[in-house]
């Protein structure tokens, strides 16, 4: 019941994100149609430093209280973490081209989020590949403190170090130069929101998965 | 399964839409200013513009609730920001610079009155539609593609 209340929930939402996306929310005027990538960007950027918070904070009851769910749901945080990771760098790759003229820059913030899901991958390939056991879950969860470390680096970076990507929308850091419309903050709002339930509801099932399987967290 | 998805997929890529219909009740004019119009008190009340090709567009400037927003720059590329609420006298100096000038603008404007003017955007916002439908279709390729993963794992799991 609650399972099939939350699925028509979030596929609600990810249809009306859809809709305000293309049919709704004004064109910005510098940047065109493609500035719409933000309603993708930025919400994949949000689960994906959650997640690497949530992983931490897993991996840190792991440690206290030597419960395996709590290793188990890290990993199946990770698994989701890594797939937004790559939404988020895919996008905002697709975004740089037509707006800086470029790709890819060195800059802090672009950086310091390759290194975010150079953190995911590294903990998912050491989950992998090292024998299954106690001292891999401790290890795993040590790897999964320290990459938390990057997420709030990520989000001071375009404060702290002034380049080309732009300042924070929305949230404590948004300034009245750098907000958004009140359309565009809706719209941005609403796909935060979609992509949140979206989030919850595959790690619930990555979580499930994992626990069937079982042997992954011996 | 896979055939439906896979369907779906190719679909979408061969129906990729030409048009984002939120885009209609706004557009966008490009070119320089040949006349002002300026009422007794200062204020700049509208502007006609030429285009590229040699149309005239009538524009008018919004002052009071909602004013036009400027974002103008002078010719060594400072950068001005305001609207007539703020500064009218500014806003006609800055204008009248451009049309000496020839400084091409570019205005967002809605039934002819002005929301926003700008110097001209050089690149072509309207034709990078390929760039967001790359993104969309690879963020929701991703999805897609993990939530099969996710539902290979259930089955061996269940098995």
């Amino acid at each position: 019941m609650f399972r099939n209340l939350y699925l028509i929930i979030s596929g609600a939402a990810v249809i009306l994100s859809i809709w305000m996306i293309f049919m709704w929310v004004p064109t910005e005027i510098n940047q065109g149609l493609v500035q719409r990538i933000l309603y993708v960007h930025v919400p994949f950027a949000w689960a994906s430093m959650v997640a690497i918070i949530a992983v931490a904070f897993a991996s840190l009851m792991f440690l206290v209280t030597k419960k395996t769910y709590w290793d188990n749901l890290a990993q199946s945080l990770a698994e989701v973490g890594v797939v937004c990771a790559v939404v988020m760098l895919f996008s905002g790759i697709v975004w740089a081209k037509p707006v800086w003229g470029i790709w890819w820059t060195g800059e802090a913030k672009l950086t310091t989020a390759l290194i975010l899901f150079l953190i995911y991958c590294a903990y998912l390939v050491f989950r992998n590949y090292f024998p299954p056991g106690d001292a891999r879950n401790r290890i795993a969860a040590i790897i999964a403190l320290i990459g938390a470390i990057d997420s709030p680096i990520i989000y001071y970076a375009a404060q702290i170090w002034q380049e080309n990507h732009p300042q924070a929308v929305v949230g404590p850091l948004a300034t009245q130069e750098s907000s958004l419309s009140s359309e565009m903050v809706i719209t941005l709002l609403t796909s935060v929101l979609a992509v949140t339930l979206m989030f919850i509801g595959i790690v619930w099932v990555q979580y499930q998965t994992n626990k069937l399987l079982g042997s992954n967290n011996v | 399964m896979y055939k439906y998805l896979f369907s779906f997929l190719l679909i979408l890529f061969l129906t990729q839409p030409s048009q984002i219909f939120a885009d209609g009740h706004e557009e966008l004019v490009s070119g320089v200013i040949n006349a002002i119009s300026i009422d007794a008190n200062g204020n700049v009340e509208g502007i006609l513009i030429m285009k590229n090709d040699g149309d005239f567009v009538n524009i008018d400037i919004k002052s009071g609730e909602n004013p036009t927003e400027f974002g103008l720059e002078n010719i060594a590329g400072d950068r001005w920001i305001g609207n007539q609420n703020d500064n009218a006298k500014e806003v006609a100096i800055k204008l009248k610079d451009h049309q000496k000038r020839f400084a091409p603008l570019t205005v967002l404007h809605e039934e002819g009155a002005a929301k926003e003017i700008t110097d001209m955007e050089n690149r072509n916002v309207k034709t990078n539609l390929s760039f967001l439908f790359a993104c969309f279709a690879v963020a929701w390729v991703a999805f897609f593609a993990y939530v099969l993963i996710i539902n290979g794992r259930l089955r061996k799991a269940s098995k």
